[in-house]
């Protein structure tokens, strides 16, 4: 394990914003319903595996895209979940380079799935603030195919208290604080591509 | 002519900065165990020793160093993930980073056979693994400066004998990290990393294109 000494980048967090983005639009192209789409964990590793299924559950609440569920891609893909070369240089905090993405694993990844699109999310570092905020940077690309063609992107950062810590504001637990952004992310994923499902759970 | 004054000028530059690093700690950018050992051109793949996304990415760079500058012929790292499930899962190397012997050809058993697991995976003659400890940034009034710790182990097979090590110290700082993020400065230093091994390892063996 690093032991990372962070004095100079002590960065303050925000809490749980509702002005976060976290998905943009990098290709306007039109999104049938009904299409298939599965999240693929871009790392083996526990809190990236737990976040992917956490989008997975909202993405199927929220957006009329027929969601993959995990167990499937699993099924489907032999030694899923591995490391698949993400958009980022992340060795404190995350800085977003996506020109570095294996797209070339990612197509071989949906060969295996035949979805129509993938959803790729990375979340390779966390780090801790003051002993007491675990902040936790992800970053997703989404795919369309046939081609492979990147259609949407965003980067963000995941906070929560540690057990006992003194913070101000509300303490949620992990699944909480993944919960709410799976949530807010997928619900701006559906409003950016049109896909917002119909009824209550749709609606923001 | 110039090229090789730059080498040199390079050199002692990496020397210099290894050694205001480390004080009077011993160090090595790249030894043979034995005076006589004698690394020659062979298949060689070069293994993270953590999961963490500095040892990976030493990985990735020490591949295209080792590609350009020697005659090794070398595993791409995408060959080692299809290979190798689950790859990087192991920490092989808290255990000897922690150790006294860090700056020896030592190995604990145990790890060796691990590595010697994914030898007999990729079957190459040569492994060489790579790892980082104890990254750190500090603020002073001139700047960022960023340093770590470098480890390396090179195993020859069949036998899995430790033939070649590293153990030091490398930083950067001054006013050429003003001009990127923390990340591209790491990123940057790891790079120099694997030009300086390379460098040491080829100074040391036959390998040189």
């Amino acid at each position: 394990m690093h032991r990372i000494k962070i004095w100079a980048l002590l960065p303050a967090v925000v809490f749980l914003s509702s002005c976060i983005s976290t998905f943009s639009v990098v290709d306007r192209e039109p999104v049938a319903k009904g299409k298939k789409l599965a999240v693929i964990s871009g790392l083996n590793k526990p809190e990236n595996l737990m976040y992917a299924a956490f989008l997975t559950q909202s993405l199927k609440k929220y957006t009329m895209f027929q969601v993959m569920p995990q167990e499937e891609v699993k099924a489907r893909v032999p030694a899923y979940p591995f490391r698949i070369r993400g958009p980022y240089l992340s060795y404190i905090g995350l800085d977003a380079d996506y020109s570095r993405t294996n797209i070339k694993k990612i197509q071989e990844i949906q060969k295996k799935l035949g979805a129509d699109y993938l959803y790729v999310i990375w979340a390779p570092s966390s780090y801790t603030v003051n002993n007491g905020v675990i902040v936790l940077c992800t970053v997703g690309q989404m795919f369309s195919f046939p081609g492979g063609k990147e259609i949407g992107r965003g980067d963000y950062s995941l906070s929560w208290a540690k057990p006992g810590a003194f913070v101000i504001g509300p303490k949620k637990s992990p699944e909480e604080t993944m919960l709410y952004f799976s949530e807010l992310s997928a619900k701006e994923i559906a409003e950016k591509l049109n896909m917002t499902k119909p009824g209550p759970a749709g609606k923001n | 002519m110039s090229t090789t004054i730059m080498q040199h000028v390079r050199r002692f530059l990496a020397a210099a900065l290894v050694f205001a690093a480390t004080g009077c700690a011993s160090y090595t950018i790249f030894g043979t165990a034995d005076k006589d050992d004698v690394i020659t051109p062979g298949t060689i793949a070069v293994i993270s020793g953590s999961p963490e996304e500095a040892d990976i990415r030493l990985a990735e760079l020490f591949t295209d160093q080792l590609k350009k500058d020697t005659r090794f012929t070398v595993v791409s790292q995408d060959v080692i993930f299809d290979r190798i499930p689950n790859y990087p899962v192991y920490s092989f190397v808290n255990s000897i980073s922690d150790s006294k012997e860090n700056n020896s050809p030592w190995m604990p058993p145990d790890t060796k056979g691990k590595i010697a697991g994914y030898q007999s995976i990729l079957g190459t003659r040569y492994i060489l693994v790579v790892w980082t400890e104890n990254l750190q940034v500090t603020q002073s009034n001139y700047g960022t400066d960023f340093g770590i710790n470098f480890f390396s182990r090179l195993i020859e097979y069949p036998g899995g004998r430790v033939v070649g090590y590293s153990s030091y110290r490398r930083s950067r700082g001054g006013c050429a990290t003003a001009f990127y993020g923390t990340n591209t400065n790491i990123d940057k230093m790891l790079g120099t990393v694997s030009e300086d091994v390379v460098e040491g390892l080829m100074e040391k063996t036959r390998i040189k294109k």
